[in-house]
Formats: C-alpha cells, sequence, structure tokens
C-alpha cells in the first residue's frame, strides 16, 4: 500500500514542473490563503442565508456543524500528529517537485484536508448541492497538496476520512442537544445576532 | 505587500464584505445592502470578494511559512474571525447609513430576520423607542 501510494504521488508530482501556467495556478490553489478562506467564508455566510427564519435556522445549524467538525477534526489530526510521525515526501523521497514552503509538521494525516472534508462534511449532511461544491473545493485544496509535494495521497486520503468521520459523528451528538442550540440561537436573536 | 499578517486581514474583510453583500441579497436582507438595488449590490459584491482575492494574490509570494514572516495557524484564524467580524459591523453600518429612513420592523420578527425589513440603526432605534414607551 505504502508503494502504491509512494507511486502515484511520483506520478502526480511528476506533472509538477512541466507546464509553468498549471504551477502557477497550483501555488495559488495550494496555498493557505485562498481555498481555506473561501471554504470558510461560504461557511460563514450560511449564517445570514435562508429566505425565512426557519430556513435560516437550518442554515445556522449547518454552520455550527461544518465549524464545530472541523475544529474537532483538527484536534484529532493533532493528537494523531503528536503520536505518530510520517515524513513528508521532499523529506523522504529525492528529486521531488516543492511548490508551496516546507512544513515542518509530520505529513500523515493532512489537515488542511481533515479541514477542508469536515467543512464539505458539514454542509453535506443538511444540503447536497452547497455540500458537494464545498466538497469539490476540499478535493482541489487535497490534490493540490500532493501536486505540489507536501504530502502523499495517502495523507490527505487519511485526513479526509478523519474530516467526514469526525463531522459526522460531531453532527450525532450535537443532535442530543438540539433543544439546547436551538435555545440558545433563539437567545441570540434578541442581540440581533442570530 | 505591508505585511502578510495585515494583508491577510485586509483581505479576510473586504472579501467577507462582498460575500455578506451577495448573501445579504439572495436572501433579501435588505437592512445589509450597501445600496438599496438588489443587482448593484450582488455586482459590489463580487467585486468585492473577486477583487479581494485578486489583490492579494498579486501583491506578492504569500507562500511564507509561519516562522519566516508567514501567519501560523492559529494566528490566521484569529486574523479571519476578526476580519469577518469587522465586515459585519462595517456592512452593518454602511447600510445603517445608506438606508437612514428605514423604519421598524414588524412586531416579533426579530434578530437577523429584522433585516430584511430594516436597518441595524433603525432595529436599535425602534428597540429604544419601545422601552421608551413601555417605561
Amino acid at each position: 500500500m505504502v508503494s502504491a501510494d509512494r507511486a502515484v504521488f511520483e506520478w502526480l508530482n511528476g506533472l509538477a514542473g512541466r507546464w509553468p501556467a498549471l504551477d502557477s495556478v497550483m501555488r495559488l490553489v495550494v496555498s493557505d490563503f485562498f481555498l481555506p478562506v473561501v471554504i470558510a467564508l461560504a461557511v460563514v455566510m450560511l449564517w445570514f442565508a435562508g429566505r425565512s427564519q426557519e430556513e435560516r435556522t437550518r442554515w445556522q445549524w449547518t454552520f455550527i456543524i461544518a465549524n464545530g467538525g472541523a475544529g474537532f477534526a483538527n484536534l484529532a489530526v493533532s493528537i494523531f500528529n503528536s503520536n505518530f510521525y510520517r515524513a513528508r515526501p521532499f523529506i523522504a523521497l529525492e528529486d521531488v517537485h516543492v511548490l508551496f514552503y516546507r512544513p515542518h509538521d509530520p505529513s500523515f494525516p493532512s489537515n488542511a484536508a481533515a479541514y477542508g472534508f469536515a467543512m464539505a462534511t458539514g454542509v453535506f449532511l443538511y444540503n447536497k448541492k452547497w455540500g458537494l461544491v464545498v466538497g469539490a473545493f476540499a478535493f482541489a485544496f487535497a490534490f493540490a497538496r500532493v501536486y505540489a509535494g507536501m504530502h502523499f495521497p495517502l495523507d490527505v486520503i487519511g485526513g479526509a476520512l478523519i474530516g467526514i468521520l469526525v463531522t459526522w459523528l460531531f453532527a450525532k451528538v450535537l443532535s442530543l442537544f438540539e433543544p439546547f442550540i436551538l435555545r440558545a440561537l433563539a437567545l441570540l436573536r434578541r442581540v440581533p445576532m442570530a | 505587500m505591508i505585511n502578510l499578517g495585515v494583508d491577510y486581514f485586509l483581505l479576510v474583510v473586504i472579501a467577507a464584505l462582498g460575500a455578506l453583500q451577495i448573501t445579504a441579497a439572495s436572501s433579501g436582507l435588505r437592512g445589509l445592502w450597501i445600496i438599496p438595488q438588489r443587482r448593484a449590490v450582488y455586482l459590489i459584491g463580487a467585486l468585492l470578494l473577486v477583487g479581494a482575492f485578486a489583490w492579494f494574490v498579486l501583491t506578492g509570494d504569500t507562500n511564507i511559512p509561519g516562522d519566516l514572516g508567514g501567519v501560523e495557524g492559529s494566528e490566521q484564524f484569529g486574523l479571519f474571525l476578526g476580519g469577518v467580524a469587522v465586515a459585519a459591523l462595517l456592512t452593518a453600518g454602511i447600510a445603517s447609513l445608506t438606508q437612514r429612513k428605514a423604519g421598524a420592523p414588524p412586531a416579533g420578527v426579530e434578530g437577523i430576520e429584522a433585516l430584511r425589513h430594516t436597518t441595524l440603526a433603525g432595529l436599535l432605534r425602534a428597540r429604544s423607542m419601545k422601552r421608551g414607551g413601555n417605561g
């Protein structure tokens, strides 16, 4: 499995450096300041979305699930990182095309993939269409991390699975507290913040 | 580029202003429109959103690690939250200025839903009048 992971990485990362225009696009897509901001803004705007109070409350619930899921997914990744070390491709292999700065944290699992897929799952659970849109951004972000030499494919697959599972679990647990959350939203409406 | 942290904060503020305009236009939240005309609101929102990212990308190299002048993950999170809060306050403030004649929302309508009928200033004004009337 690890050798297949390495082979897929070498094929994908081997595409880097061939076409300067594609590399420029990937440098943008892999950036910490582009797709993560787009995804976060898309989810934040859910707080204000909806053409009625009922619809807005549903979107605000989605906002809480997506952000809470992403927060717990990042926590799960950091716990994983403190107990398991896998070297980044540019450390483990030679001749890696690196299109990004060289992070020091472990390669597996990818925090970037965990974040993106946690947000996408949070939205998907309540709105399939918008969930798929956010999922496409998360996929592009994860793909670019491999293309740019930051992660092996298994790192982003592992991160994505953590993001999806943790958010799904978070949604299940939070649904047990739905009356309290709805009461908190009603209180925020008086401020008026919800 | 001034400083990556400052530039990032400005990116979030301007992009969030744009995203808020688009969301307010599609949700009918007239009290958040900085211009009382739906199509213009969509256009301004799109320009702010695309313009913010274009400016940020074109100002210089942003792929800098945290220990070499970049922005660490936790700092990025804080700047994002602050940027969105500033954008929301700016939106509500500008909309209150451009729609000074906004009246009170219908009885029983509160929260963001009230911004379909009035601005934040209009809502606060209506509340203080109601309190004054009750007292």
